[in-house]
């Protein structure tokens, strides 16, 4: 009886049957799995559903309450966006992983215990994975398996953790780890989640892998993985106050990276970082308006990510350039791009009248209410670095500045219409805030269009502009890549090659292999020849020494061996008689 | 030739458009200081918050940091040739 249709395992299921459809009909089937997922969520009421008796433990695939039902929209929200935008693609690898990522990050979010959560973990890193790989590249084949590697190594934590866990206290439920703050435990489950929300030093795998996925496959990525892991950590490290100074750290952090880099989506990735910061520090706050800040401030990053991933996204499609050193002037061909890119740019800013003024700031006023003065000061340094990288810096070096000569003309239909959808949100939930206020966990007491606020915000991004536009020089993109903490397995795989390369096959073949011939191979050789002369000297000249003397001896005794019985008879005689004089004298 | 075109490729447009932006960063910041010191609407978390045109100090401050910072770091250690992991 099923009382409970799961929308992620309606998307998983549904995945599969993507190679059956053909042409137009697949494009509505693509477009009809998250939407109707969507449909699932929005009449889905809050209670416990999808309980599983499964080894003696029981397993629930459905809590539904305010906070997994709010993730659950804008997952399959942003679902539906990015297939639109990928409905042109002719590859059903892409689709079926997209549409499985969807799947298992809805089935993270309505994951009732801790053993369901670990196994949609798992299937949102392997989904992923291809949809890196389906670039069919050598970079995004290194790449995805960079992904892979680290993405198992987080779910081995939580697994770890979960099975101390269980250990400790007997239970899988997953609810608020805070009751058993400092055991391991604790500690591996939390080192997971951070992974997976690319907390530095652990998140130098999203700038690596998100730039190297298809240009489809990007747009799923940015929605997926670190905003889950911000709802996993809503869920069960609110108040941790480790994760404040790791979320202000993050929110710098993506904007210095920024400042160097030169592929576009490589600079959005580490806004995605810097961003992400600002949920994190909301969590490690923890009071109701952080959370609220959080939760609002992923839905509405979902949203405007996305539109940016998808408006570089479409810039790389049509000039097949990603490097902010070849492109420039391209808004003379693509201004549709540009406008519905800029209306990103302005959500993720904190622009007035965009989305991202309704919900960061939340963060950023919760963080003063509890009268943290640096995580204030920093949260509203990276509000500046985001304005000036992907307000400023990318559009400008992309779609402005310097004309590259490219001429190409506007991406196909679905994918505006793709960029259109988003637009409209980042501006609805700008202009009407309260809309998403109320889908919010906790009842909100916050206006964030306050006079001060408004202008204060205003100067910040005015004269980050005029900031820019002086040291505009300065920013000029540059060839290079910047270093980040991938370093250390990248390099370190390197090294590790190098070590088993040079100096364990020099010591195998110089050292090891010299002592091998000198205490093993030269004694043996040694011994063996004294074996030898041995057997030569002494063996064999017993046996020929025996043989020649038997040789002399014959020919001696021939002599007396004449055959005649008189002889023998003299000579038994003569033998008799010198025995007889022997006995008689002695 | 679209609408933007017109305002950054016409040189006498260009100028009108610079114009209005400086003339607009004036007005945020005298507004931002009237809507403390004039409409005392002023509500800040901190003192610093109130103090005259913050947010135009702060955020001029910031971005002229973050680009000397991070130029700095990336110059000295961060930046490496596209090949360098090849």
């Amino acid at each position: 009886m099923i009382d409970w249709l799961h929308p992620g395992i309606l998307l998983i299921a549904g995945a599969l049957l993507i190679p059956l459809f053909k042409g137009r009909l697949k494009q509505i089937y693509l477009v009809a799995l998250p939407s109707l997922a969507l449909i699932v969520c929005i009449l889905m009421s809050p209670g416990t559903y999808g309980a599983v008796k499964f080894l003696g433990y029981n397993l629930t695939f459905g809590r539904v309450d305010r906070l997994s039902l709010l993730f659950s929209y804008v997952f399959t929200i942003m679902g539906i966006i990015g297939i639109v935008y990928a409905l042109h693609v002719k590859d059903d690898v892409q689709h079926i992983a997209s549409m499985i990522y969807v799947g298992s990050a809805l089935g993270v979010t309505f994951a009732g215990d801790l053993f369901v959560l670990f196994i949609f973990w798992e299937f949102m890193a392997f989904s992923a994975t291809f949809l890196v790989w389906a670039k069919r590249s050598r970079e995004s084949l290194e790449s995805g398996f960079r992904y892979l590697l680290v993405h198992i190594f987080s779910g081995v934590c939580l697994l770890g953790g979960i099975i101390i866990h269980l250990s400790n206290t007997g239970s899988i439920a997953f609810t608020s780890m805070m009751p058993f703050e400092g055991g391991i435990a604790f500690y591996l489950i939390l080192l997971s989640f951070i992974i997976n929300a690319a907390v530095p030093p652990f998140g130098a795998w999203l700038p690596d892998a998100y730039p190297e996925a298809t240009v489809t496959g990007a747009v799923f990525m940015t929605a997926f993985t670190t905003k889950s892991a911000v709802y996993v950590l809503i869920r069960a490290f609110p108040g941790t106050e480790l994760l404040i100074w790791l979320g202000a750290i993050m929110a710098v952090y993506g904007v210095v990276y920024a400042v160097l880099e030169n592929d576009g989506r490589r600079l959005l990735a580490y806004h995605i970082i810097s961003q992400v910061g600002y949920m994190v520090a909301g969590v490690g706050i923890g009071t109701e308006m952080a959370l609220n800040g959080s939760a609002s401030h992923a839905f509405a990053h979902i949203l405007y990510k996305g539109l940016l991933f998808m408006g570089a996204g479409a810039v790389l499609e049509m000039t097949g350039k990603r490097k902010l050193t070849e492109l420039g002037g391209i808004y003379k061909t693509m201004p549709v791009t540009m406008v519905l890119y800029m209306i990103g740019g302005f959500s993720i800013s904190a622009v007035p009248l965009f989305s991202g003024f309704v919900s960061k700031s939340m963060v950023v006023s919760a963080a003063g209410e509890s009268h943290r003065i640096f995580p204030f000061l920093m949260l509203t340094l990276a509000s500046a670095g985001t304005f000036l990288h992907t307000g400023l810096k990318l559009p400008y070096y992309m779609f402005f500045g310097k004309d590259s000569g490219i001429r190409t003309k506007e991406p196909p239909l679905n994918m505006l219409i793709a960029m259109g959808i988003a637009s409209l949100l980042c501006i609805f939930i700008g202009i009407f805030p309260n809309s998403l206020y109320t889908y919010l966990p906790y009842p909100v007491n916050y206006a964030p269009y306050t006079a001060q606020h408004v202008m204060s915000t205003l100067g910040i991004l005015g004269f980050t502009a005029l900031g820019f536009f002086m040291l505009l020089k300065q920013l000029d993109p540059e060839p290079t890549i910047s270093m980040d903490t991938d370093w250390f397995y990248r390099k370190g795989s390197r090294v590790f090659m190098w070590l088993a390369n040079k100096p364990i096959a020099t010591l195998e073949y110089r050292f090891v292999g010299e002592i091998y011939e000198f205490i093993i191979q030269k004694p043996v050789l040694k011994i063996a020849h004294y074996l030898r002369v041995f057997d030569t000297e002494a063996v064999d000249g017993t046996v020929n020494g025996i043989g020649k003397f038997t040789v002399l001896w014959s020919k001696a005794m021939r002599l007396i061996q004449s055959g005649q019985i008189q002889q023998y008879a003299v000579f038994m005689v003569f033998g008799v008689l010198v025995i007889l004089a022997l006995v008689l004298l002695l | 030739m679209n609408i933007f075109e017109k305002i950054l490729e016409i040189p006498d447009n260009f100028k009108i458009a610079k114009k209005i932006f400086y003339i607009c960063l004036i007005l945020i910041a005298l507004i931002e200081i009237a809507v403390v010191y004039l409409f005392h609407l002023g509500h800040g978390h901190f003192w610093f918050e109130n103090l005259p045109a913050f947010g135009t100090t702060y955020g001029f401050i910031s971005c002229i940091l973050i680009i000397v910072v991070s130029k700095f770091l990336g110059k000295k250690w961060l930046m490496k040739k596209e090949d360098y992991y090849d």
